[in-house]
């Protein structure tokens, strides 16, 4: 049996105007193991981004508690969380999120930027590497602004792939592309998913839902206890490979 | 982590090549600020702390200490004895010397000059660790009287009466026609104690232990290492106290009130000069912050508008400290581009300053007055720029690294302003608005001092008019009579002279209780206090004038029952409706109670700028009943050609050739300068006030604007719900107002504060702050609401639905 990547308990979100309490999210209890393809769906404002943000370590839950690779990431500090988030975690956004005024190559090299442990490596070539994955080393000195929205979205996954985080965050990873762009990118997200990486992806695409190998539906912030419909798994014609471990021990420095 | 350092910079010097104009804009306007603080600091900081260019200069003191008496007033006076004394007996001095500055009269073949010299004990050159560049040093021995004067000269002199010559060493000069053997030559830029060329021998009966010489001497060494300046205060009080109460009786009147010891370069450092230099360097600090708070603005709403890029960057796992220095490295180089600039402007100011001052002092500035960008002017350049760092840099970055990311991230809007950053942009312009209103006051404080000094009618015509200060030795002129007949004769000399066409001598005994005849006084402290003057001679062409009654003249001399002139002021003051000549006023001078007959009302004058000549009661004695040891001789050249020192010096010498002079001076020439200097400085206030002024406007126009530009979304939200444009922009103008009234009350009460702190020496009637404040206000008003009402009246123009796409 695989192990257990991330393990949410009783994880509840509220937010407050200023009496008033807004409960995001109700005693959510989710565990996904390595190598998983989950995805989250639900209408909107039902919490699936909300979710998302915890699970990403960008918001804290209001209760519960939350172990990622069995860490209690639930109380961690600003830095601690973000070197978490460094190490583990690679996010894929709907609207791309690449920084403007740097290079395709830069915005890929961004995260080792920020990893104590990648001090040593050559960046540059790691960066190309990845980029060469989602079929963009051609564009490497180019701007953000001179791609498409199919290819900023390959960059933010190299992006998201160069630390080799145990964890891939894709908010509506196709929302903003159209269906050939959406195809070849959820094609990656596939290979990604049998080479063993664990991806949890919030979406309202069907075609998304259909690859998945676990659909969680939220309604109302909670978990729906019965899904609409099971998701099937999609006919790739290989067998996904060993999930990817967690990189770090149970201890955080 | 250097590598990671250097992508930061890198990419932020490449958002900077991106935006030059506001590259553009931050740079100047920090280099502005930075050249405005770092200019005045290191202008203040040369003429009240700057060490003196020489070794070991920390431990070198001066020292002396103030007497109040009926005769001076309050003033700084060490007679030779009490020097004498001290020297003897002081133990808190490691080494020590006097001195007295004298002017003299230097004749070598056909040339003459007049040079500043000093008159010292031999040491004054190993007490300032100075060695000869030719020649020898002064010796002990060469104040005995049987030895043959000598002299040591300056560069400056060797230079130009010599042209350098290596075989000056032995040649012979006329010193006030005697004469004197050269016997060194001191190195180029040396001119200790103050800005002298001629170091002299100083007399051997001011030297000796049981002198009983009054002359007016300075003293001068090298503190013992352990022994602090309280103390050697304290022990110079108390010698002077032994010894002045030795010859109480010959100082009748006279009361010692305190000694002063301090660093050499700061004794002739003034309160109101150290209270002035506060309030300009305050001022100046108050520039620089309104620079660093703009330049603040402009990072973070730059900041702010990169929330997007710091989400992401967040979200990719940046720690914070990362994300501070990565938003910092932008102000971070526009403030080392600003300080870099701001240096060379300073730099360059400082040396037009020293050439304008040397010019404008005719080369009688303190030799240690050097404006230049040394050590400590630079390193307060790096403490400016490590201040503006933390103001407008780190502090921006540190809030802007804050920001509520996930929310940017799930929003997708891009200049999603925080509550955090909502508060920053409030703070931000309320800081401004009390910056600005400090500097404001302050400056229209200083400069309405200023304009009024420049308008100064003191009273005096002093065109063609030269003066020379003149002490007569107690030894020499011991009695009243002796010293009466010295300036009578000096005077007259003058006076018949081709060269003048009016001379007089004029002994300032200070201000003096007076009591008007026909007044009742209870106590002598209900007396109004009048300034006494003596003269001898007629003052008509110089002032004061004869306005009715007589002048003072030989039916005044001594044995005759005492006459007055008083000032129109006081005769208007007095006897409003009646003529004051023939009435009589009473005065204490010189241990007498005198009862004085009004013979003449001249007309209005002051010696004190800061006073006005119409508030200022003076009254004149004879000088031939009411001489002084110090008289100043003022005389008017006939024409411009005049050789003015030459005929001074001639007629001094022609009555006593031994008697050196303490100063001559052309009045009209030296309040020429300072007239040029007051404009020159309130130019510069002016244009300080007027730079602050455009800072402060576009800072806060900008930030206010910028932030009420946010908000068009939530007009178009407003106006959707159906808010009519009046209640929009009230809600903006509430808003504004109520920055603008706490920026103000700060302001104003600082400010307030420290108008309080400088009232000894501004002196302006109270409508003026009231109409400073009230200015100020008013204008304050104007710019916020200009910077409220235009925006938020473009955000209501906007279509409803346009606004509410707003991003």
């Amino acid at each position: 049996m695989a192990k257990t990547l991330l393990d949410l308990n009783n994880i509840s979100k509220s937010f407050f105007t200023e009496d008033i309490e807004t409960k995001a999210l109700k005693n959510i209890d989710l565990v996904v193991s390595q190598g998983e393809y989950v995805s989250l769906t639900g209408p909107s404002g039902c919490g699936k981004s909300t979710l998302l943000s915890i699970l990403g370590l960008l918001d804290e839950a209001s209760a519960g508690v939350y172990k990622l690779c069995d860490i209690d990431v639930t109380n961690l500090s600003r830095d601690q969380r973000a070197a978490v988030r460094n190490r583990e975690i690679g996010f894929i956004f709907q609207s791309f999120n690449l920084i403007s005024d740097l290079t395709v190559e830069e915005n890929v090299m961004l995260p080792l930027t920020y990893n104590k442990a990648h001090q040593n490596i050559d960046m540059k070539n790691l960066a190309k590497e990845m980029l060469a994955k989602v079929n963009m080393g051609h564009r490497i000195k180019h701007y953000p602004a001179q791609l498409s929205g199919g290819q900023q979205q390959r960059v933010a996954i190299a992006r998201a792939l160069v630390n080799q985080p145990s964890l891939i965050l894709a908010d509506e990873p196709t929302g903003n592309l159209d269906s050939e762009n959406a195809t070849a990118v959820l094609e990656i997200l596939d290979q990604l998913h049998r080479d063993g990486t664990t991806i949890c992806m919030v979406t309202h695409d069907s075609r998304c839902v259909e690859r998945v190998n676990r659909a969680v539906y939220i309604l109302d912030g909670e978990i729906c206890p019965s899904p609409p419909s099971p998701p099937l798994l999609p006919n790739t014609g290989a067998a996904p490979k060993p999930a990817k471990a967690c990189k770090q021990a149970a201890t955080l420095d | 982590m250097m590598t990671h350092l250097i992508l930061d910079m890198a990419y932020s010097l490449r958002l900077l090549r991106k935006s030059p104009s506001f590259t553009a804009l931050c740079v100047l306007v920090l280099a502005g600020g930075l050249a405005v603080s770092l200019f005045t600091f290191a202008f203040l900081y040369t003429l009240t702390n700057k060490p003196l260019p020489l070794p070991d200069q920390s431990s070198l003191y001066r020292a002396s200490r103030d007497w109040y008496g009926e005769a001076f007033g309050e003033s700084r006076y060490l007679p030779a004895y009490e020097a004498a004394a001290i020297r003897q007996q002081a133990t808190v001095f490691k080494e020590h010397g006097i001195w007295q500055n004298k002017t003299v009269y230097l004749s070598q073949g056909e040339n003459n000059l007049v040079v500043s010299a000093v008159r010292s004990t031999a040491n004054i050159f190993d007490i300032s660790r100075s060695g000869p560049l030719l020649g020898r040093l002064l010796h002990p021995r060469d104040s005995q009287p049987d030895q043959t004067p000598v002299a040591v000269i300056s560069y400056a002199i060797w230079q130009s009466q010599f042209a350098g010559n290596d075989e000056v060493i032995g040649k012979q000069i006329y010193i006030n026609d005697v004469a004197t053997e050269i016997v060194g030559v001191m190195p180029k830029g040396y001119r200790f104690p103050i800005s002298h060329d001629l170091w002299l021998p100083i007399s051997q009966q001011l030297l000796h232990p049981l002198s009983t010489q009054r002359e007016k001497v300075e003293l001068f060494g090298r503190l013992k290492p352990g022994v602090s300046r309280e103390q050697a205060q304290q022990q110079v009080l108390s010698l002077a106290e032994q010894s002045f109460s030795q010859r109480a009786e010959t100082w009748p009147g006279v009361e010692l009130i305190r000694a002063k010891v301090d660093i050499f370069q700061r004794f002739d450092v003034s309160t109101e000069m150290k209270i002035f230099s506060y309030a300009m360097n305050m001022l100046a600090f108050f520039i620089l912050v309104l620079a660093a708070i703009n330049v603040g603005n402009l990072l973070f709403v730059r900041a702010i508008q990169r929330n997007r890029e710091s989400a992401i960057r967040i979200a990719l796992g940046a720690p914070q400290w990362r994300l501070i220095s990565q938003l910092m490295w932008e102000g971070v180089i526009i403030t080392v581009l600003g300080t870099s600039i701001a240096v060379f402007i300073s730099s360059v100011l400082l040396h037009a300053v020293n050439i304008y001052f040397r010019s404008l002092m005719n080369n009688e500035l303190a030799f240690w007055y050097i404006w230049e960008m040394d050590v400590t002017v630079f390193s307060a350049a790096l403490a400016f720029a490590v201040a503006t760092i933390v103001i407008a840099c780190f502090w921006p970055a540190f809030r802007a690294a804050r920001q509520d990311f996930n929310r940017v991230l799930r929003d997708g809007t891009r200049g999603a302003q925080s509550k955090h950053a909502g508060f920053m942009s409030r703070l931000l312009v309320t800081l401004q608005i009390s910056a600005i209103s400090i500097i404001m006051v302050l400056g229209a404080v200083i400069s309405t001092k200023v304009h009024n000094l420049t308008d100064m009618d003191l009273g005096y015509d002093v065109k063609g008019i030269s003066f020379s200060i003149v002490e007569l030795p107690e030894s020499a002129y011991p009695e009243n009579t002796d010293k009466s007949l010295f300036f009578e004769r000096l005077q007259r000399a003058l006076f018949n002279s081709q060269a003048f066409s009016g001379a007089t001598v004029r002994f300032n005994h200070s201000q003096l209780p007076v009591a008007v005849g026909g007044v009742e006084y209870q106590r002598d402290a209900d007396k109004p206090k009048v300034q006494v003057f003596s003269m001898i001679g007629s003052s008509e062409f110089m002032g004061p004038t004869l306005v009715a009654g007589r002048e003072l003249d030989s039916r005044d001399g001594s044995g005759r029952a005492p006459a007055v002139l008083v000032s129109s002021s006081m005769a208007k003051r007095y006897w409003p409706n009646d003529s004051p000549i023939d009435k009589q006023i009473e005065v204490s001078l010189q241990a007498k109670v005198l009862r004085l007959n009004i013979v003449g009302v001249v007309s209005n004058t002051t010696n004190n700028p800061f006073h006005k000549k119409e508030s200022y009661h003076e009254i004149y004695l004879s000088g031939l009943q009411f001489p002084m040891q110090r008289g100043t001789v003022f005389f008017e050249k006939t024409s411009a050609g005049v050789l003015v020192e030459d005929n001074f010096f001639r007629a001094i010498n022609a009555i006593d050739s031994k008697l050196d002079i303490l100063t001559i001076e052309d009045w009209e020439l030296e309040a020429d300068a300072i007239g040029k200097m007051t404009v020159t400085f309130r130019d510069t206030i002016v244009i300080c006030g007027v730079f602050s002024l455009i800072l402060a406007m576009s800072g806060i126009y900008g930030i206010t604007a910028f932030s009420v530009e946010k908000r068009s979304q939530e007009v178009g939200v407003r106006r959707a719900l159906g808010a009519t444009d009046r209640k929009i922009m009230g809600l903006f103008v509430r808003q504004g107002s109520r920055q603008l009234i706490i920026g103000l009350l700060c302001g104003c009460l600082i400010s307030g504060l420290m108008m309080f702190g400088l009232s000894s020496i501004m002196a302006i009637p109270s409508v003026v702050y009231l109409v400073i404040y009230a200015s100020v206000i008013v204008s304050l008003t104007l710019i916020v609401l200009a910077a409220v009402i235009i925006p938020a009246r473009r955000a209501v123009n906007l279509l409803p639905a346009v606004a509410l796409r707003y991003e």
